[in-house]
Order: structure tokens, then C-alpha cells, then sequence
């Protein structure tokens, strides 16, 4: 069953004047756990499709689905909150939080706090492959690609199913962000959780379990 | 054209930007251009005023004669050849233009003759008599004027009284020479007092005897006593000529005392090549039988030693001089000549009269060339600035330049930030297109043209029509100035020490000159085209890449906090903040301290505005007409006490002349010693009263007064050396004893009597009344009980004023006013005289035995007494003791007694002209004139009126309550109609309040404030704005932070409060410390100050929460992809 079906999904950047159709009416539905990569050239859309999926906004158009209910009728901060986790290129740590707070912040969010959650926290340091010794560390203290094992322990400790990552690897070097892939491709494999990857980078590409190209504001399965 | 048209496009298509610069640039144009009328109007303003204002400080010695232009002063001249002040290094004070010594000679025409009675020595003459012989019943010979050698008016032929001298006599049957004065009798006789005579003959200085034989062949030409009666002659029939460089700023006619009624001032060009033209008064030139353009003959004579001096006077030649002006004469300068002056004229240093000389000033310099020369001027030196009023009329628009020229300053960095950020949004930010427009083979130029046409048609158009509206503004903020200077001379100067000047109005009616408005719009449109010159350059300038500055990490690993709940992220934040945490923090430290000091200052000057406005005493002093202070005034008491009455003045005190006295010895010495001095007696012919009379007149004076220090002759001392004797002190001025007497220290060791010893002192006191004035003398045994260092050669001794001073400032009990209020009018104590009763003739005669009287006044009063509507009496001495009076100075100086009727609604006066002693217990206490029903005034405080409206003094001095308001004090002044300075009012009294000092202090102070309250009230502002700002900026640089509390889902509230309590915690901690810090440093917390660190803090919340709000209001996703 598809965790996140998107419907005739359409959005528009309006300026004074001109409008830009980033998105003119794409459908899909992604499944759990399979990774997916969305591509396309600079302003395709990829990274306005993503941020729709992840509850920053509404389409203007269509709908998407989460678990067969519309985005539209949740609480898109509760949705934010519970269903949908994002990573960024730029990995969004808070610069004053310990790697520790930074990764159980959102557990917080939850109503999830003290030692249940620093354990939770210190697990999934672990699971993404941190030792130990990062989690009173200042994100500013570590390298990119640990800062977003970091991010990837932030988004996998809100329990959410949906994990959406804006060119994860965009800002580290090959090494770095292949590591990162082999971490969200066992995330998908492994526990089952729906990734879906927007990215320039074709190296990924192979590993990926679906590819899709969003062209003309449509996308396209390839 | 290609690079102007796009750019006009450019400008075109950016609709938004171009109508708000356009609307910057209008309202900058048009208010630079009205900043730049009101400099200009103002400027002119003031520069018309420098021109028409002018602004001198006159020098002048208060010496013994002071007020009397004809003195020569020798302590004065002894002074200035001391070099004490120094003259020359006051000239050189700064804001001194010219100084000018008061310079005169004596003019003397031929064929001019003067018989007013105006001249220097009216009654000098020298005569020669013939048919002397004695008169035994006068004690003097009489003789008849045969030839008349010099006199004001020929008295050939009139009867002269004369005396020879101590054990002469003269040879009735020869003719004598007599030179000395000469007093009209009451009949057709002369009364002669001769006088010896002070001549200079071979360089010699001789005494011509006041007398002599006449040779039977008469009197040669060369005779001294014809070169005495030619001395005379020119002397009194001289004229002052007074040596001047610039007519219209010596004194009287700056101040407006003279103006010229016809022709004109002598001119510079006049004045520096020497030229004879003088410009002289009407009077004179109406007696002269000359005006303008005719010649004078005049030969100007300057003395050493004063231009009246009696001997020396050689005419020096004559010369003719060009009548160009006519001045309207006045008492003081009825027959002054002013010529211009010229190294021709001798110099004397010491000048005749009392004006040392003068300063001419700038106008703006005045005050501070008065603090700074006026301090160190020796004893009895006083200088008086006279600038027309120009301080009152020009401080304003001092002000105005001021505010107008810092209105400029700010206006011109606005202008600049505008330009700088209009260069940057038009120019700058159009740096791709530039350098697209270089890359694309155009030139520097072409790319400055293609911003520089869209600007500056911009700018052009704005700039006209700002100027345009400015144009149609530029009236009414002109008359805003005007009205702002008006309230800014609204301070109350009535009766002000700050305002004796005469004051001239110079009206305020600027043009503004069209260069000003073109001016505004070329800066204006020369600084758009500079904007674009200078970021274009910009805009072109290859970048170098900037290096990009390594992320810092924290210096050591944090430790992850236990803290849980909604508020752990701020307090977080708060902790790890760094530098930003402690930004915020300590700018509200300094916020708060800032604050405090700014309500302390604000308080401080309010507080010394308050303290001097309650703690100053004013002292305020009757003065001359034109203000200045000084004795032998006629201040009536009666408006004194009403003054008095109003309960504002603290203290009085007043002095008055009482008598011209002569020493006659020592009666008693301190060990209580008795030594025989003889008593003088009253003159027994009028031949020797006018004698005598004559003496006395110009001898050394008695003064009654309450307070020495306080006495004219130490006006302008600062340190009077006054000596008391053990167990008394000035105040024994203010009791009863009139016995007492302080004296000179010249006349103690002249006359050898020490402190304590008793004198007896002949005196003379004249007593103006309905019928003239009347002469009393008597002797008076004083106790010297204090003595002082006299200032000038005046040898005055005072005495208490005891019994002239009720004024209400004595403890009622030791008022003599009450006893003697009314005295009750029933028929038994008070007897109406008349011609009809046979007795009342007896009687009077009988209470003059004992004389009070000169003895000739006696049988006229009887004569008044017993008629009708006469206004005497004679009163019991029983009446007198119950009243604690003295008999003797009860009736010396004509005191009035007021007889009421029994109803008491009914009052008549009486002067009181004999005392006697009751024989009979039956007899009445009053015996009067006749009364007649008609004579009556209303009773209502009448005796105080009574016995003031009788009393005057020849100076007032008196000190305000402390804290009492000065409006009222100048209202009451003005409600009792004292005169003030230069301007007229009820009563001829002038009355000057000495708070020149207290008003440059108060105006400068409440300027202060003024200013401070709106600069603090925009300083207030302005921390409140600077707070909303920062915080607002603070919270909006950290939503990078809040994208991604959005982004993980965080609650609204939970992001609110995290950054909102984040920045109210730190603020507080702030305020917190500089409060603590304020209160360590020991300040005072002023009452503005906690409600504005509140409305700090309150300023700083609302940005920080406005700032949120904003952020949480916006997607999500915008705030996540806008660029941090």
C-alpha cells in the first residue's frame, strides 16, 4: 500500500510579473520501504514536490495522501511533527543544541523528553554510525557528513515512516554522501521506511529503487 | 542617446522605487531649501541688527558730586593717573572696538552773554560799591553798586549788604572792589559774601583779597579784579564743548537722551581730517542767533584741572566753527557743543563731570566684556552697559541661527544617507546590467549616462517642485520664527537691572533671494548625479572573491542539558549565546544607565532652576530716572510703604539727608571727660542767615539712615571698612537713639576724637514747605559709635533715622506712628484760634519763648495762624511726651499732627510750629487755625498717609522675601506706579530690581530645559526605537533557527515563547545590572526613570514579538527557502 499518493498535485510561484508553473498536475503514489530519486534539471520542481510532501505548504491543485488521508485536512505542524521527516542539504541542525538535543528535540516536540529520550537518542547516534562521544558535541564541532548522520538520526528519531531528503548529499564529497546513501537505502530496506531522495547527483542513481524525472512539471517514472 | 533613453526606461519600469525616491528627493529639496531660507533670513536678520544696534559700555566714577557734569573730581583724577583702572588694558579687551575718554574744554564766545540762571556760578560777581556805611541793626555794611565789573544780571545801582572782614572796617567815604557772591534778599537788597579769589598771573597762582580800595582814578585795566571779573565772565558765559568721535554712539544721544532736530552729525571724514563744525543745541543756537550752516566763533579752552577751574583760563585763539547740526536741548545738556574730536585739543586724563568715558562694543561681546572688566574696577567705579536692547532682540535669532544651522547639519546627513541608498538601489544593485553593458563594448561613460538620465530627471523634477513647496512654506515658517523670537522676549523685564538701556525695535522682515532656492535644487540634483558617478564606479569595480570566514566552534564540547520542558530551548540559548547573548544584555546595561543619566541631568537642571528661583534674594533700589542708583533722589515714602504693604519685601532700608552740619569740638571724650565746646547760634539778620546759609550749603552733609552698608556712598563698594564701637553695630541705626552718630575716619583723626567721645555739631537743615523752604539750625552732641573708611571726599556723618521710618518693619509696639493717628477733634483738646479772640496773639507769642524758630518766620506765622484756612498749630509738650516725641524735632521739621472730627469721618491737618507748656491743666492740647468744615478727606489709614505723604528720602534700598515671585513683585511696583526706567509711570520715583545676574542665570537655565526636555523627549524615543529595532532584527537573523522549529513541526506557541522569553529574559538582565549599577555608582533614581526602562523593556518585547509573530506568519516553506 502506498504511504504518500500524490493527485493531480499542481503549484505556481506568482510574482508581479510572471507565474512560474512548477508543478502542473503530478500523480504518483510511493510505497514503504523503497528509496526513491527525484531528478530534474534546476527548477523542475523537485525540491517544490518535496517540500509539499513534507507539509511546508499546500498544493494550489490535487491533493497527496498520506496513509490515504489528505494533507489538506491535517495539521500540517502535527504532520511535520509525526509523519513526515525531512533532511536537508544544509543539514538545519540548531547551531547552540548539543548533537544530543538536537537529536531528541523532536521527541520533545512529542511530549517524549528525559532519559527515554537521550536513550533513544544515544541509539540512534549508534545507528547512524556516531560514536558515542558526538552526542555532547556542538554540530559547528562536526564534519558535513556527520552533521547529516546527525540530521538523519534527527528525522528517523521522530518515528516517522516518511523520510525526505533535499540533496542529502549536495554538500559533501563522494565518500561522505555515498555513505549517507548506504545509510538511507538500509533505512528503507531495513526498517521500511519510504526515502525519497531529490538529487542532481546520477552516481546515486543506480542504487536507487525507483527513479523519476520531473520534466514540464509533470512527473515521470523512468 | 541610446544609454539616456534605457535609462529613462530603467527608471520607468521600477514604478515603486522611483515615486518613493521621488517623493524623498521632493521632501528633502524642500526641506533643505526652508532650512536654508531661515539660515539666510536669520543671518540677515542679525547682520541688519549688528548695523543698526550699537552697543557701549560707559565708565563712571561715583564721587561725592556724582550727577554733576561741571566737577572736577580730584580723587578721581589722583585715581586715573594711579592708572587704577586700567584703561588701556580694558581697551584691549576683547569685543572692544574703540575706547573714548570723555574729553571737554570750554568754548568761549565773544558777544555772548548768559543771564539764565543755568550757568556754571550763577551768582559770582565782582562789584564796586560806593556809599558804604554800617548798618548796626544787619551787623554788615551797605553799599551801592556803582560799576558792576562782572554779574549775571547788572546790578548797578542795587543797595548790597557786605562785611568786612574779622576786625576790619571799611572807609565809608571810598569806593571798594568786591569779589565773591552775591544772594537776592527777600527785599530790594543783595546780601554780598566776599570771597577771595584763586588767579594765575606771570604763571603764578595768586589769592586776590575778596576786597579792595578802589584808587581814586579807578580801577586800572590791568587790576587783578578786572582779570577776575574777565575770568568770571568767560567761565560763566562759557559753553561745554565736549570732543567727540562718533556722534551716534556717544552716550546720550545712543541712548536717545538728545536727538538732532536739525541737519546733521559731523561725518568720519569730518572727524579724522579735524574739521571745525560742531553740532550744538537748539537753546544756543537760539540765543547765539545762529543755525545750521552758519559760523560760530568759538574759542576752545581745555583746562587741566577742570574746564571751570578758577584761575588759569587764557582763551586760547579763536576759531570758526560750521554749525551742521541742531540737538534738541534737555536739562542736562542745555549748553554743550559737541565738535569732533582731534589731537588739536589738549588732553586732560581726568575729565570734568563724573564720565570717565566710554567703550564702543560688539554687539554679541557686550556681556562678556562687562564680566570681565566690570570685576576688578577699583572702589567707587562703575560701568553700565547700553545696547539699546540689542541682547533682548538678538538672542532669539542667536538661538534660531543655532537651531537652524544644527537643522541643516542633520538635514544634510539625511540627504546623504538618501543619496547613499538611492545610489545603491538605482545604481548598485543594477551592477550586473552595468557590467553586462562593459562586457557588451559600452564605455564608463555611456553606463554613467544610462543612470545617470533617469536619476537625474528624477531628481530634476522633484527638486522643483520641492522648491516650489517650500516656496509656499517658507511664509509660515517665518513667521513661526517670528513668533517663536517674540515668545522668546516675552520674559518680564519690567523694572529689570537687565533692561536699562533704551530699546530700539528692529523690525523682522526677511526676502529670501532666489539663489537660496536655486542653490537647494543644484545640490539636490548635483548630489543625485554625484550618487550615481560614485556607485557607478562602484558597480564597475572588478569584486575580489571574499574569503570565507571559517565557522568558529565553540572552544570546548558542551554538555547536553537536562533541562526539559517548553522553555528549555530559550533558557538554552540564552546560556550558550556568547556574544549575542551578552550584546543584548549589555545593551540594556547601557540602556538603563544611559536612561538614568539623562533623568538625572534632565532633574539636575530643573532642581538648580528651582533652587535659584527660591533661594536668590533680590535686591531691588530706587534710582534715577535712567536707573542708575544713586543718593539725593526725592523718593516719596508714602509708595515706599506701599511697596512695603504688599508683604513681598523682606527689608528697607532708606537714607535722607538731614542736615549740612559744621564740627564744632569734642563735648565729652570716652573716659566720660567733659571738655567746653560753645554752642553756635542761629544767625540773627537775614544778612547772616544767608551767609551762613551760604556756608553751610556746601560743607559736609548729615544723613539719617538705616543701614550704612547699605547707604549710597557704598553702592559701589564691595568691602565698606566700617569700625564699631563694643556693643553696637549697624543696627543701632535702626533704633531710637538718635543720639548716635558714625563719622568718617578723616574727620576723627582730623579733629582728634576717638570711638565713644561725644561731638557737638552745628546744624543747618532746610525744610521745603508750602511757603518755600525754611532754614532751622541747632546744636547736636552725638556719640560717635562707629566710624568708616569714606570712599570719596565727602565727610558725611550718620545718624539713626530713628523717628522718619515707620514703615511698618519695626515691631508694632515700637511704632511711633499709632499714638499720634488721630487726635480726637471734640472742642476741649483742640482750640481753633481766630483773629477774634484777644488772647490767642498773647498766647502764641508766649509759646515762642523758647525760640524753634528762625525769628523772622514768627511773626508770619502768627499772622497765618489766626486766619482762616491756615494750616498751623501749636501743640503742648505734655501731648508730645504721652507721643514720645521730641519737642525740638517735632517742629524742626514740620511735622503735621491729624485733628480728627468726634465722628471721626472727618480729618484736617496741621503743621506743627510751636510747642508749649501747659500752665493751666484746663488748657487745650492743640491750639490751630481755624478749621473750616470743608477740609476733609475720607479716613482711611489716613494717619499713615498722613506722615508719609510728608516724607521723602534720598534713597531706597530693599531686599524681597526669599522665594517671593518676582512677577508680583514687579506688578506690585507697578500698581504702586513706580517709574520704571524709561518708561514713565505715576509717581516720579524710579525703582530698579537688581536682577540682571539672576535673569542671564534663569533664561540660560530654562533654555536648558527647554532644549533638553525635546532633545530628551526624542532621546527617549529614540532608545524605545533602538530597542523595537535591535530586537526586531535580532529575532529575524535567527530564523534560520525557526525554519527549523517550523520544519520538525514545533507548536507556534512553543516557538513564540522560546524566542520571545529568550529576548525578555536578557533585556531584563540587563536593565537588572544597570540598574544595580546606577544605584552602586550612588545616583539618584529620578521619577521618569523606572517607567522608562519599563518602556524599554516594553519596546524590546514588542519587536522580538513582532519579529516572531512575522516569522510565524509567513509558509513555512518561504521561510525555510528564504536565504539566511
Amino acid at each position: 500500500m502506498a504511504i504518500l499518493e500524490i493527485k493531480n498535485v499542481q503549484f505556481s510561484y506568482r510574482s508581479r510579473y510572471q507565474t512560474v508553473h512548477a508543478l502542473k498536475g503530478v500523480d504518483y503514489a510511493f510505497e514503504q520501504g523503497r528509496v526513491y530519486a527525484l531528478v530534474g534539471k534546476s527548477g523542475s520542481g523537485k525540491s517544490t514536490l518535496l517540500s509539499l510532501m513534507a507539509g511546508l505548504d499546500l498544493p494550489q491543485e490535487g491533493e497527496i495522501l498520506f496513509e490515504g488521508q489528505p494533507t489538506s485536512a491535517m495539521n500540517l505542524n502535527q504532520y511535520r511533527r509525526e509523519k513526515a521527516a525531512v533532511i536537508y542539504q544544509s543539514f538545519r541542525l540548531f547551531p547552540l543544541l548539543t548533537v544530543e538535543e538536537n537529536v531528541t528535540y523532536p521527541m520533545e516536540l512529542r511530549g517524549l523528553g528525559g532519559k527515554a529520550a537521550r536513550e533513544k537518542a544515544r541509539m540512534l547516534i549508534e545507528k547512524v554510525n556516531l560514536p558515542e562521544t558526538v552526542l555532547n558535541r556542538f554540530p559547528s564541532m562536526l564534519s558535513g557528513g556527520e552533521q547529516q548522520r546527525v540530521a538523519i538520526a534527527r528525522a528517523m528519531s521522530m518515528d516517522s515512516r516518511l523520510l525526505l531528503a533535499d540533496e542529502p548529499t549536495g554538500n559533501l564529497d563522494t565518500e561522505n554522501g555515498s555513505r549517507i546513501i548506504d545509510l538511507l537505502t538500509d533505512l528503507a530496506h531495513k526498517d521500511g521506511y519510504c526515502v525519497i531522495i531529490a538529487t542532481h547527483d546520477t552516481e546515486i542513481l543506480p542504487r536507487m529503487d525507483q527513479v523519476c524525472r520531473i520534466q514540464g512539471g509533470k512527473l515521470i517514472p523512468l | 542617446m541610446l544609454a539616456e533613453k534605457n535609462g529613462l526606461k530603467s527608471t520607468w519600469r521600477s514604478p515603486g522605487k522611483t515615486c518613493l525616491f521621488f517623493l524623498l528627493l521632493l521632501a528633502l529639496t524642500a526641506v533643505l531649501s526652508l532650512g536654508l531660507c531661515i539660515f539666510n533670513a536669520v543671518q540677515s536678520y542679525l547682520d541688519q541688527c549688528d548695523d543698526y544696534y550699537r552697543t557701549i559700555a560707559e565708565l563712571e566714577y561715583v564721587g561725592a558730586g556724582y550727577g554733576d557734569s561741571t566737577v572736577y573730581d580730584s580723587q578721581l583724577a589722583e585715581s586715573l593717573s594711579d592708572g587704577s583702572p586700567d584703561l588701556e588694558a580694558m581697551a584691549r579687551l576683547p569685543g572692544v572696538l574703540s575706547w573714548e575718554p570723555s574729553r571737554s574744554g570750554l568754548g568761549v564766545t565773544e558777544d555772548f552773554h548768559r543771564t539764565d540762571s543755568g550757568v556754571y556760578d550763577p551768582d559770582a560777581a565782582v562789584l564796586i560799591l560806593r556809599n558804604l556805611f554800617w548798618d548796626s541793626k544787619m551787623g554788615a555794611y551797605v553799599g551801592t553798586v556803582s560799576q558792576c565789573l562782572y554779574s549775571r544780571t547788572d546790578m548797578t545801582n542795587v543797595m548790597v549788604f557786605v562785611q568786612a572782614g574779622e576786625g576790619q572796617t571799611l572807609d565809608q567815604s571810598s569806593r571798594y572792589v568786591f569779589v565773591g557772591r552775591y544772594v537776592e534778599g527777600s527785599n530790594s537788597y543783595a546780601y554780598f559774601l566776599p570771597e577771595d579769589f584763586l588767579l594765575e598771573q606771570d604763571g603764578q597762582e595768586i589769592t586776590l583779597p575778596a576786597y579792595s580800595q578802589v584808587p581814586a582814578e579807578g580801577l586800572p585795566e590791568d587790576s587783578p579784579y578786572q582779570e577776575a571779573a574777565r575770568i568770571l565772565g568767560w567761565r560763566n558765559n562759557g559753553l561745554r564743548v565736549q570732543m567727540v568721535s562718533d556722534l551716534e554712539t556717544y552716550r546720550p544721544f545712543q541712548q536717545e537722551e538728545l536727538t538732532l532736530i536739525h541737519g546733521r552729525a559731523f561725518t568720519r571724514e569730518e572727524q579724522e581730517s579735524g574739521a571745525k563744525v560742531c553740532v550744538i543745541s537748539d537753546r544756543i543756537a537760539e540765543l547765539l542767533g545762529v543755525t545750521v550752516g552758519d559760523s560760530l566763533s568759538l574759542s576752545v579752552n581745555c583746562i587741566q584741572g577742570g574746564i571751570f577751574t578758577f584761575h588759569g583760563l587764557d582763551p586760547a585763539a579763536v576759531e570758526t566753527y560750521t554749525v551742521v547740526g541742531l540737538y534738541g536741548w534737555t536739562k542736562d545738556y542745555t549748553d554743550w557743543i559737541f565738535v569732533p574730536d582731534s589731537p588739536d585739543y589738549a588732553a586732560d586724563p581726568c575729565p570734568t563731570g563724573y564720565v570717565v568715558g566710554q567703550f564702543l562694543l560688539e554687539n554679541d561681546k557686550a556681556e562678556a566684556f562687562y564680566e570681565t572688566a566690570a570685576a576688578p574696577l577699583p572702589m567707587g567705579f562703575r560701568l553700565t552697559v547700553y545696547d539699546q536692547g540689542y541682547a533682548v532682540t538678538a538672542a532669539p535669532f542667536q538661538e534660531l541661527l543655532r537651531i537652524a544651522a544644527i537643522f541643516l547639519m542633520i538635514c544634510c546627513l539625511v540627504i546623504l544617507a538618501v543619496l547613499a541608498l538611492f545610489g545603491y538601489l538605482f545604481v548598485y544593485r543594477q551592477r550586473e546590467a552595468a557590467r553586462t553593458m562593459v562586457a557588451l563594448g559600452s564605455g564608463k561613460l555611456h553606463v554613467y549616462r544610462y543612470f545617470a538620465s533617469g536619476s537625474g530627471v528624477l531628481a530634476l523634477l522633484a527638486s522643483v517642485l520641492g522648491v516650489l513647496l517650500s516656496s509656499r512654506l517658507e511664509q509660515k515658517a517665518l513667521q513661526f520664527l517670528e513668533d517663536f523670537a517674540k515668545r522668546y522676549q516675552a520674559a518680564d523685564l519690567r523694572f529689570s537691572s537687565g533692561s536699562l538701556s533704551v530699546s530700539r525695535t528692529l523690525a523682522f522682515s526677511p526676502q529670501t533671494p532666489s539663489r537660496i532656492y536655486l542653490l537647494a535644487a543644484g545640490l539636490m540634483v548635483l548630489g543625485v548625479l554625484a550618487a550615481c558617478a560614485v556607485f557607478t564606479a562602484a558597480a564597475l569595480r572588478e569584486k575580489k572573491p571574499r574569503r570565507k570566514r571559517p565557522v568558529r566552534a565553540p572552544r570546548h564540547a558542551g554538555r547536553s542539558s537536562h533541562l526539559s520542558g517548553r522553555l528549555k530551548y530559550a533558557l538554552l540559548s540564552l546560556r550558550r549565546g556568547g556574544m549575542r547573548t551578552a550584546a543584548v544584555a549589555l545593551l540594556a546595561l547601557i540602556v538603563a544607565v544611559f536612561l538614568g543619566q539623562l533623568t538625572a541631568t534632565a532633574d539636575l537642571y530643573r532642581d538648580q532652576l528651582a533652587a535659584i528661583t527660591g533661594n536668590t534674594t533680590f535686591q531691588g533700589y530706587s534710582s534715577s530716572l535712567n536707573g542708575l542708583q544713586m543718593d539725593r533722589l526725592v523718593v516719596r515714602a508714602e509708595p515706599l510703604q506701599a511697596l512695603y504693604d504688599t508683604g513681598i519685601i523682606e527689608d528697607m532700608d532708606v537714607s535722607c539727608i538731614r542736615a549740612h552740619y559744621r564740627y564744632l569740638g569734642m563735648t565729652e571724650d570716652p573716659g566720660g571727660r567733659s571738655y567746653s565746646v560753645s554752642t553756635m547760634e542761629a544767625p540773627r539778620n537775614d544778612y547772616l542767615l544767608e551767609t551762613l546759609t551760604n556756608q553751610m550749603a556746601r560743607g559736609p552733609l548729615l544723613t539719617a539712615t538705616t543701614s550704612l552698608t547699605r547707604s549710597p556712598a557704598f553702592y559701589y563698594t564691595l568691602a565698606p571698612e566700617i569700625t564699631w564701637l563694643e556693643g553696637y553695630s549697624e543696627e543701632c541705626l535702626r533704633g531710637y537713639d538718635e543720639s548716635l552718630c558714625v563719622v568718617p575716619t578723616t574727620l576723627m583723626e582730623r579733629e582728634g576724637f576717638p570711638l565713644g567721645s561725644k561731638i557737638r555739631l552745628f546744624t543747618m537743615v532746610t525744610v521745603d514747605g508750602q511757603d518755600g523752604s525754611r532754614t532751622y539750625f541747632d546744636n547736636e552732641d552725638l556719640t560717635v559709635v562707629g566710624c568708616y573708611v569714606p570712599v570719596t571726599l565727602q565727610e558725611t556723618i550718620y545718624t539713626p533715622l530713628g523717628y522718619v521710618f515707620p514703615m511698618g518693619i519695626r515691631p508694632e509696639e515700637e511704632s511711633s506712628i499709632d499714638p499720634y493717628d488721630y487726635i480726637a477733634w471734640d472742642g476741649t483738646d483742640v482750640i481753633p484760634l481766630s483773629e477774634d479772640n484777644p488772647e490767642a496773639r498773647t498766647f502764641l507769642e508766649d509759646v515762642w519763648g523758647t525760640e524753634h524758630l528762625a525769628s523772622n518766620a514768627v511773626a508770619e506765622y502768627l499772622e497765618k495762624l489766626l486766619k482762616e484756612d491756615g494750616d498751623l498749630c501749636v501743640i503742648s509738650q505734655e501731648l508730645l511726651a504721652q507721643w514720645r516725641e521730641d519737642p525740638d524735632i517735632f517742629v524742626r521739621d514740620g511735622m503735621r499732627v491729624a485733628v480728627a472730627n468726634p465722628s471721626r469721618d472727618a480729618v484736617q491737618y496741621y503743621y506743627v510750629i510751636g510747642v508749649f507748656e501747659k500752665t493751666d491743666p484746663d488748657m487745650g492740647d492743640i491750639y490751630c487755625s481755624p478749621m473750616t468744615a470743608d477740609l476733609v478727606d475720607p479716613l482711611h489709614g489716613e494717619g499713615l498717609r498722613l506722615r508719609l505723604s510728608s516724607i521723602t528720602y534720598g534713597s531706597a534700598i530693599f531686599t524681597l522675601k526669599q522665594g517671593a515671585s518676582l512677577t508680583r513683585f514687579r506688578d506690585s511696583l507697578e500698581e504702586s506706579g513706580f517709574t520704571e526706567p524709561g518708561v514713565t509711570g505715576n509717581v516720579r520715583n524710579c525703582a530698579v530690581i537688581d536682577d540682571k545676574d539672576y535673569n542671564a542665570a534663569v533664561s540660560s537655565l530654562e533654555r536648558q530645559v527647554r532644549y533638553l526636555d525635546a532633545l530628551y523627549k526624542f532621546l527617549y524615543a529614540l532608545t524605545g526605537i533602538i530597542g523595537l529595532t535591535v530586537s526586531f532584527l535580532l529575532v529575524n537573523f535567527r530564523k534560520g533557527e525557526l525554519a527549523i522549529m517550523r520544519g520538525l513541526g514545533a507548536q507556534p506557541v512553543r516557538i513564540f515563547l522560546n524566542f520571545f522569553l529568550e529576548q525578555l529574559l536578557l533585556a531584563l538582565l540587563g536593565c537588572g545590572l544597570g540598574t544595580g549599577l546606577w544605584a552602586l555608582l550612588g545616583r539618584p533614581f529620578e521619577t521618569l526613570y523606572f517607567p522608562l526602562v519599563g518602556m524599554y523593556l516594553a519596546c524590546w518585547a514588542l519587536g522580538a514579538a513582532v519579529s516572531i509573530l512575522m516569522l510565524l506568519r509567513s509558509k513555512a516553506l518561504a521561510v525555510l527557502s528564504d536565504r539566511e
